[in-house]
């Protein structure tokens, strides 16, 4: 489903990515994970069309390869990106939202479910500003889920959500995986990455550090690779710590 | 036969004279117009033919109950148009839009040429044209005429001046303005006549370097604090000859402010 | 939403009524009418909708709420032209105010789009090019009204704080023509400008795009205010206000409903307005801007504290 091969993005000062490629078949959660400015949300933005610099090297969604030059309705529908901070400035309601959402994916059946699956059903006439990040991070996935691209890209998007919230999400996100279509999750937690995801993409200074599998590319030696400085180490439990 | 003759003659005649028949609704777009059709008409006549005047019409005092049309210089359409004149004196200077309008409304609009001093018996008689009122106008026109050469007579030698408008910012009367004329009949030479504008604003700078003989502060709204200020000011610059030999003057009254027979009688006591 | 509809209307209807007959003397009642008030309303009508939909475009576009019909500088090029052009002392001194207002207008339209074409994708950092080429449009203004005569600048002055009194059907009717035009075509951009209200960076999300969408919106603003401006002169307030009244009374952010309620209480206000900035003090007239401003804040104000509590609910 998802193709990228030798992707390079560069500033005239910098090199943000520099030729990653991977492959991502249907069914897959992918976590991307990196160190601070290792070049993640350049590269879910590269994949989802939406950066500025653009980039060099081919990416591949389902079939359509991204360029400048695609039409966004067409291009959404493909994939679709969701940050972590979001903000109106006019009194939007979140009905609302989820009107436009149905109404760029062309049709308005399973909207409901959605919401009742998100418990947002009673939500619908709350105005989107006054909600906290937190709240705002949830509706907006279910605003996603609306949607229903064949990609999924969160970068970050649950970073304010509460645990039962997550808890919720990690069931939906893998719902999605097994009926054909593919999630991609940026996070600062490696750890929740780690048990979520199927296959890890690990980034350091703009280059793959290591891509596959969960269980092959989450160990100490890779942790190493992105935290020369740091003492880390997977515990018996398989979880990734420091050691102060 | 002689009837039939008249009869011919009248009919060739009829034509004219309802052509030329006398305005009975004047609307006037200026003070000075109103003032000056005043003058013309005298103040019985003026009232019966007057059916609007410039707002600030104050003179005469016969016609300041007269309606309003608005500012000279955004008059209201509206108003002019409700008021069913059969003639209304504009001044070139303002109010071209409105004049344009109301003319494609088809109303009558004959627009008198800006004033200047020396040329007011033609704009007078021209005046008088056009309210039907040609021998009182030759009247007026001709006592103006009377009082140039009376001037000219008159003049003893020429002093440079400079003439204060406003203080602050500092204006004062140019070439363009009934003013510089008016002032020069009388022997007073306006330093910033060149100056095409009617009421230019200039740098204290520059009347330091004309360094008139007088200063003449023209008063028109009657205030003495303000000329004293005025005065005081200026004597801050010893370098100027007016300001060494005492020659700062102050120029009261309204008269000064149109082109009117008031102006002539203001002037009178200069020179 | 009915409800809103109909008050909104109710509004409309008083516009006219009041712009038609207060203050209407008796005395050649027909003929004003006909030949005065009606090419006058025309023209509130026309110049009241077409700046309370801009100014809803660009605050939407831009994403920021203070935005209005004159932030990107095409008045600013508008009131330069017109004080050229009735400088322009010579033949038709009447009407190369409008025209030169035209052409100024045309040429700030003209910059813009070429500051557009450098990829400035941020709203921010078009407002802030906006406010630039307004201060400098309004700068060569100012210098303008220095060296000018001050009969000249006189005239301008009064036009310049809005002035609706020089409509005639010639002005008015394309005003109203490309008006109603430019809202049914907002009307159907409506799902596109939705896009925008989550901010420029979503805009893609909900599969519009931001450059071609943003460019076509920020034309079309920019052709309807310069025919606003070259017409009416710099009417404020309205393209500010109109928007932020209408979205706190509709309660919704969507602009399928947002455009044509904005037309119908822009024109309405703008009618309002120029009725009593005619009448009040007639024969003198009061500049149709400061009326608004006046007028309009403190209602403004006022219909914002009212609205509080039922939004809250």
């Amino acid at each position: 489903m998802i193709h990228l091969n030798g992707v390079t993005v560069s500033t005239q000062n910098r090199v943000l990515l520099s030729q990653i490629g991977f492959h991502a078949p249907q069914g897959t959660v992918l976590g991307v994970y990196g160190p601070n400015g290792a070049g993640k949300s350049t590269l879910l933005r590269a994949m989802a069309g939406v950066l500025d610099l653009g980039h060099s090297g081919r990416i591949e969604i389902d079939g359509l390869e991204i360029s400048p030059r695609i039409d966004p309705s067409e291009r959404c529908r493909k994939i679709l990106r969701l940050g972590s901070d979001f903000h109106s400035s006019f009194g939007v309601r979140v009905g609302e939202l989820f009107e436009l959402a149905a109404r760029t994916r062309g049709r308005s059946e399973g909207v409901a479910s959605v919401l009742e699956r998100l418990g947002l059903t009673g939500w619908v006439s709350r105005d989107f500003g006054d909600l906290s990040d937190g709240q705002k991070q949830w509706v907006m996935f279910g605003r996603a889920l609306i949607q229903d691209p064949k990609v999924l890209v969160l970068d970050e998007t649950f970073s304010k959500l509460d645990l039962d919230r997550l808890a919720a999400a990690k069931v939906l996100i893998r719902e999605r995986a097994d009926t054909g279509g593919v999630v991609v999750i940026a996070s600062h937690d490696l750890n929740r990455l780690a048990t979520w995801s199927d296959r890890l993409l690990l980034l350091a200074s703009g280059r793959t550090v290591a891509e596959g599998p969960v269980g092959e590319v989450f160990n100490g030696e890779n942790l190493k690779k992105m935290y020369p400085e740091s003492d880390l180490e997977i515990d018996p439990e398989g979880r990734m710590s420091v050691r102060y | 036969m002689r009837a039939a003759l008249s009869f011919l003659v009248l009919q060739t005649l009829l034509p004219f004279s309802v052509a030329v028949a006398a305005p009975s609704r004047v609307v006037t777009l200026s003070p000075l117009i109103s003032e000056w059709v005043g003058e013309v008409l005298g103040c019985e006549s003026a009232v019966r033919v007057v059916a609007g005047v410039s707002e600030y019409s104050d003179f005469p005092e016969c016609l300041a109950g007269k309606p309003s049309v608005g500012p000279y210089h955004h008059v209201s359409i509206e108003k002019i148009v409700s008021l069913r004149p059969d003639l209304v004196l504009a001044s070139e200077e303002y109010n071209r839009e409105a004049i344009a309008r109301l003319k494609s409304l088809g109303i009558r609009v004959e627009v008198l040429p800006k004033e200047r001093f020396l040329a007011m018996p033609a704009w007078i008689e021209r005046l008088g044209e056009l309210l039907d009122a040609v021998p009182q106008a030759k009247r007026q026109s001709d006592l103006w005429s009377k009082r140039l050469k009376e001037f000219a007579a008159d003049k003893k030698r020429n002093r440079t001046v400079f003439i204060e408008v406003q203080h602050d910012p500092l204006i004062t009367v140019g070439g363009g303005s009934f003013l510089d004329e008016a002032f020069d009949a009388v022997g007073l030479q306006n330093v910033f006549r060149d100056h095409r504008e009617g009421y230019p604003r200039v740098s204290r700078e520059s009347v330091l370097k004309a360094d008139p003989e007088e200063i003449h502060i023209l008063d028109l709204r009657g205030r003495e604090r303000e000329f004293e200020e005025s005065r005081k000011s200026w004597g801050r610059f010893p370098a100027l000859r007016a300001v060494r030999q005492s020659r700062i003057l102050r120029l009261r009254g309204e008269d000064f402010a149109r082109c009117t027979p008031r102006l002539l009688r203001a002037l009178k006591g200069l020179g | 939403m009915g409800r809103v509809y109909f008050w909104v209307s109710v509004a409309w209807v008083s516009g006219v009524l009041l712009s038609l007959f207060f203050g209407l003397d008796p005395d050649q009642a027909g003929l004003i009418l006909t030949e005065l008030r009606l090419p006058r309303l025309l023209l509130a009508l026309s110049v009241g909708g077409a700046l309370a939909i801009s100014g809803l475009v660009l605050q939407t576009t831009l994403g920021n709420p203070l935005a209005e019909p004159y932030t990107l500088g095409v008045a600013s090029g508008a009131a330069l032209g017109a004080a050229l052009g009735s400088s322009w002392d010579g033949a038709g001194g009447a009407l190369s105010l409008e025209s030169g207002a035209t052409l100024g207008a045309s040429v700030a339209i003209l910059l813009l789009l070429r500051g557009l074409r450098k990829r400035s994708r941020s709203g921010d950092s078009m407002i802030l090019g906006g406010v630039m080429l307004s201060l400098l449009l309004a700068g060569f203004l100012s210098l303008w009204m220095g060296l000018a005569d001050p009969s000249g600048v006189r005239s301008i002055q009064f036009w310049l704080l809005g002035d609706l009194g020089r409509a005639t059907y010639r002005t008015a009717v394309p005003v109203l023509a490309l008006g109603l035009v430019g809202m049914v075509y907002f009307i159907s951009a409506s799902a596109k400008l939705d896009a925008f209200l989550f901010g420029e960076a979503e805009v893609e999300g909900f599969g519009v795009s931001l450059e071609k969408s943003r460019r076509m919106f920020v034309l079309w603003v920019s052709v309807l205010v310069g025919f606003c401006v070259s017409s009416a002169g710099m009417i404020g307030f309205v393209g500010l206000a109109a928007p932020h009244v209408l979205r706190r009374v509709a309660g919704t952010a969507l602009h399928r409903h947002l455009v044509p309620l904005c037309w119908i209480f822009g024109g309405a206000v703008l009618a309002v307005g120029d009725a009593l900035a005619r009448g009040i003090a007639r024969p003198k007239e009061i500049p149709v801007g400061a009326v608004m401003v006046v007028v309009g804040v403190p209602v403004f104000f006022w219909i914002h504290a009212r609205m509080r509590g039922r939004v809250e609910s």
